[in-house]
């Protein structure tokens, strides 16, 4: 594994795509920054995030549970309460929007640790810090 | 650019030194505070609630008065770092991040109201909806079961995104804060190590929980005022208490972030990143909510006159002249009149005159919130059944113990975790050489 | 294009609305109004808030600003129910004094920001702060006399809310129209669609508040407001679609990443917005208003006309 360390983000960028003109996959490259460097995003090719699909099927499961429970439960007991209707949808559209929020979110944050393979347990337990330095790492080929 | 980043990790960094006589000694009056509080909640559940000054007709006093009030200073966090993100307006950096850690701790401080006011505070599980053998669920079609989503919500979400934001900051921690706590940072980063494919699924994550937290700020303090605004009594019963309690938290939470991010700039030597300026634009959004605030007093009297219903013009002659006229307008004094001095931009840029302007404000705020409960309880329909709380030291007590317990929190936070969004100012300041 | 057609056309709108005794003039000139004092005011909330986004499109709204002139000759009174007996505020020759008068205070202020906001003074901060105190005061006014006094003795508070809310929608919608006109596919479409994204949901949340707290309450003297207009023919239809164009269109369609930069989308949306604004009014003064179909549509072609003129004349910065 080659590690190259650099102060610059620009000698950084100059290295990386030395290196890709050289022939190096990007599958082989792994970059660290203490900033996110999108001109490298695109170098390495890194695809557009899929996580909008995990906070998609998230908030849409929130809205159908939000309505699926109270109106169930509704129909489970039937009770009136103050008059109003049993399956009062401006109630239960409260419910459901705060669920989708809810829903949206957590599915956000568990798919963005899924897309990032994180936790990573070998950086938790003894931990590689490439600190301020803009990092590239290459896997040398076999 | 190197020399920068390292600097402000450094100077960031350095406010979770060991802390000094200072430090301790206010962690021991909040500490304090919070035991006063816990040991009056103790001894109302022991000798029950008649100790609460609640009564009929007024049962819902102090309590949901502070409910209300530390679900307001939680708002203005997640103003200050969702919406203003999505406003990509940059002066937010430099408080955002004791913003969202003053969110958190003030959703925790607002949740323990609604048990505090609870008669049967060992059943509160009640609350929520699960399946059980009685096959009993909740009201769904209550304000104060939405109010249980919403809060819940809030709660979960801007702890998400305090935690999602300081990620890359904890990563920073994990390196250069040693001792035990590092293990904290070392698993709470989750080995963190900036890589592409991590940085490109991060920015997306932050905009989607930015973009959920702005609809969820208007929705959850919209749903606390729907706890009112859903009855029928005068005062209660009006359509505009969404904005307009939505605005009331954000005008709250601004000055009680001034009233934090001052006295902890000084100590953690933070001038150079927490400018004059910073201030001066939350003073604008001061001024600008206090406006909002103002316009719907003003609103809600002139309807009353205009419709010429009885009930609503005696309410609010009853606000203006009666019981709590003190209050009422110790509030105007507060929250209308002090705040227009901010159309002066010497004293928007007047640190000692923000920080007393906020303290006013907050208690400004929170009589807004006691005027609104208590007047329309205690003056509504029939004049049989008008009456006045009564003066309680517990629910005083539980008052101050609930700031006790901010406070506490807060300073726990201070030393715990980066009081600064490190990784966004070397991301500003990455940008701004790169234009150069 | 001269100024003498459109003062022309100015003219006439004047001499129809203040011939037209049917009420009709309300929906018009409401629409117009919303476009005319949204236009200038989205510029001042972009001046305040240091957008500088906004710095190529500000001519081209902000020249809306003198159409606002007009307005205080389009005060007239229409077929209120309070006619019949006034009270110290009902009444005829007050309701037409404030109105004019608030107006013309509006159409002053307007005009003076824009004057600040297009030299670039010092003070144009100062007078984007007076046109929105301005504008706030105004509206409310017009929204509880025009509109809301219908219903009288019915009152609710979030009523000049949602007006002024919907103004700034119009706002948005007129700078979206602008960007379609100036063929604008870059930040500035990027900005106005998400404006309109997250004005459409807070106009949406508002416009449930002002529902779902009356429908809470069930009290009669608050309900009548909605089963006056449900029990029309069509009247849940106007409910419907009003809020189907002010909220479900623009929230579901500016969801999708690609449709917030395609010119032609938001364009089609802005004209949704300001459909919406006209069912709105009509869903508003229909149980009290006889709509003269031709009287509408005259006084709508040369309200928008007007406004679309003075736009398109500067359209160019």
């Amino acid at each position: 594994m080659k590690q190259l360390m650099f102060d610059d983000k620009d000698a950084f960028l100059a290295k990386l795509r030395e290196l890709l003109a050289a022939g190096t996959k990007p599958e082989q490259i792994v970059v660290c920054t203490p900033v996110p460097v999108h001109e490298a995003m695109k170098l390495l090719q890194v695809p557009e995030s899929k996580l909008r699909w995990f906070t998609f099927v998230g908030a849409f499961t929130g809205l159908l549970s939000g309505f699926g429970l109270t109106i169930y439960t509704v129909w489970s007991w039937p009770l009136i309460t103050g008059g109003k209707p049993l399956v009062s949808l401006p109630p239960f559209t409260i419910i459901a929007f705060e669920l989708t929020i809810l829903f949206g979110a957590v599915l956000s944050l568990l798919g963005f640790m899924f897309l990032s393979r994180l936790p990573v347990v070998k950086q938790i337990v003894t931990p590689v810090e490439t600190g301020n330095q803009y990092a590239i790492f290459v896997e040398e080929d076999r | 650019m190197k020399a920068f980043f390292d600097k402000v990790e450094r100077d960031v960094l350095a406010g979770m030194k060991k802390p000094g006589v200072a430090y301790w000694l206010s962690l021991l009056a909040a500490a304090g505070c919070f035991g006063i509080g816990m040991a009056c909640w103790g001894w109302q559940i022991y000798s029950g609630m008649h100790v609460s000054g609640k009564n009929n007709p007024v049962g819902w006093y102090m309590y949901i008065t502070d409910f209300v009030f530390w679900v307001g200073i939680a708002h203005s966090g997640t103003l200050i770092s969702a919406i203003l993100f999505l406003f990509r307006a940059k002066f937010r950096k430099a408080f955002n991040r004791s913003a969202e850690a003053m969110t958190v701790i003030a959703v925790m401080t607002a949740g323990l109201f609604p048990l505090i006011h609870l008669g049967r505070v060992w059943f509160f599980y009640w609350l929520m909806p699960y399946p059980n053998q009685r096959l009993l669920w909740v009201n769904f079609r209550s304000p104060l079961v939405w109010d249980v989503f919403a809060v819940s919500t809030y709660l979960t979400v801007s702890a998400l995104f305090f935690y999602v934001g300081m990620l890359p900051d904890l990563a920073i921690a994990r390196r250069l804060v040693s001792g035990p706590r590092q293990w904290l940072y070392r698993i709470l980063s989750l080995g963190w190590n900036g890589t592409a494919r991590q940085w490109n699924h991060y920015e997306r994550l932050y905009m989607f929980l930015a973009a959920f937290a702005t609809p969820l700020v208007i929705s959850v303090h919209s749903v606390v005022s729907w706890d009112f605004a859903m009855s029928v009594i005068p005062g209660w019963h009006t359509t505009i208490f969404a904005p307009y309690f939505v605005a009331g938290a954000i005008f709250s939470g601004c000055a009680m972030v001034i009233t934090l991010v001052v006295p902890m700039r000084k100590f953690l030597h933070l001038e150079e990143y927490i400018t004059l300026d910073h201030f001066e634009a939350l003073a604008k959004v001061l001024l600008f909510t206090s406006l909002i605030v103002s316009y719907a007093y003003i609103l809600e009297f002139a309807m009353a006159a205009y419709s010429g219903n009885l009930f609503e013009m005696a309410h609010f002659k009853f606000r203006m002249f009666g019981n709590f006229r003190e209050a009422y307008w110790l509030m105007v004094f507060c929250n209308v009149l002090l705040p227009l001095t901010l159309f002066v931009r010497k004293l928007r840029r007047n640190i000692p005159y923000l920080v007393v302007l906020s303290l006013f404000v907050n208690v400004g705020m929170w009589l807004e919130r006691f005027i609104i409960i208590v007047t329309g309880l205690a003056h509504d329909f029939d004049p049989y059944a008008w009456g006045n709380p009564n003066l309680s030291w517990i629910a005083i007590g539980i008052t101050v113990g609930s700031f006790g317990m901010f406070f506490m929190f807060f300073l726990m936070f201070v030393k715990l975790l980066p009081v600064v969004a490190i990784t966004e100012l070397k991301e500003e300041h990455a940008h701004e050489t790169a234009h150069v | 294009m001269k100024r003498l057609p459109l003062l022309v056309a100015c003219a006439a709108l004047v001499v129809v609305v203040q011939l037209d005794k049917s009420g009709t003039h309300l929906l018009s000139v409401l629409v117009g109004m919303a476009l005319a004092m949204g236009g200038v005011l989205v510029v001042a909330a972009a001046e305040l808030s240091n957008a500088k986004w906004i710095a190529p499109v500000k001519r081209p709204l902000l020249a809306v600003a003198p159409v606002l002139f007009v307005f205080p000759l389009l005060v007239k009174v229409a077929p209120y129910p309070w006619l019949a007996h006034e009270n110290a505020w009902l009444r005829r020759d007050f309701f037409v004094a404030r109105d004019v008068v608030a107006l013309l205070v509006v159409a002053i202020v307007g005009n003076l920001f824009r004057r600040a906001s297009l030299a670039e003074s010092a003070a144009k901060g100062k007078w984007a702060v007076a046109y929105i105190l301005t504008f706030a005061a105004v509206k409310t006014l017009i929204a509880m006399d025009w509109v809301m006094s219908f219903d009288y003795p019915w009152v609710s508070t979030m009523f000049p809310v949602l007006y002024m809310v919907e103004c700034f929608c119009a706002g948005l919608a007129l700078l979206g129209l602008i960007c379609f006109a100036r063929r604008q596919s870059d930040g500035i479409l990027a900005d106005t669609a998400t404006l309109l994204f997250g004005f459409a949901l807070f106009w949406g949340g508002l416009y449930f508040a002002q529902y779902l707290t009356i429908w809470y309450g069930n009290l009669p003297d608050e309900v009548g407001f909605y089963t006056r207009r449900f029990a029309i023919r069509g009247g849940k239809c106007l409910f419907a679609s009003n809020a189907i164009l002010l909220f479900g269109i623009p929230f579901t369609l500016f969801l999708i990443h690609r449709a917030r930069q395609n010119v032609r989308v938001v364009s089609v949306v802005s004209l949704m917005i300001l459909a919406g604004l006209l069912v709105s009014r009509f869903f508003h003064i229909r149980p009290y208003v006889h709509i003269h179909l031709g009287l509408l549509v005259i006084q709508l072609v040369i309200m928008l006309g007007v406004i679309a003129a003075t736009v398109y004349r500067e359209r160019r910065q």
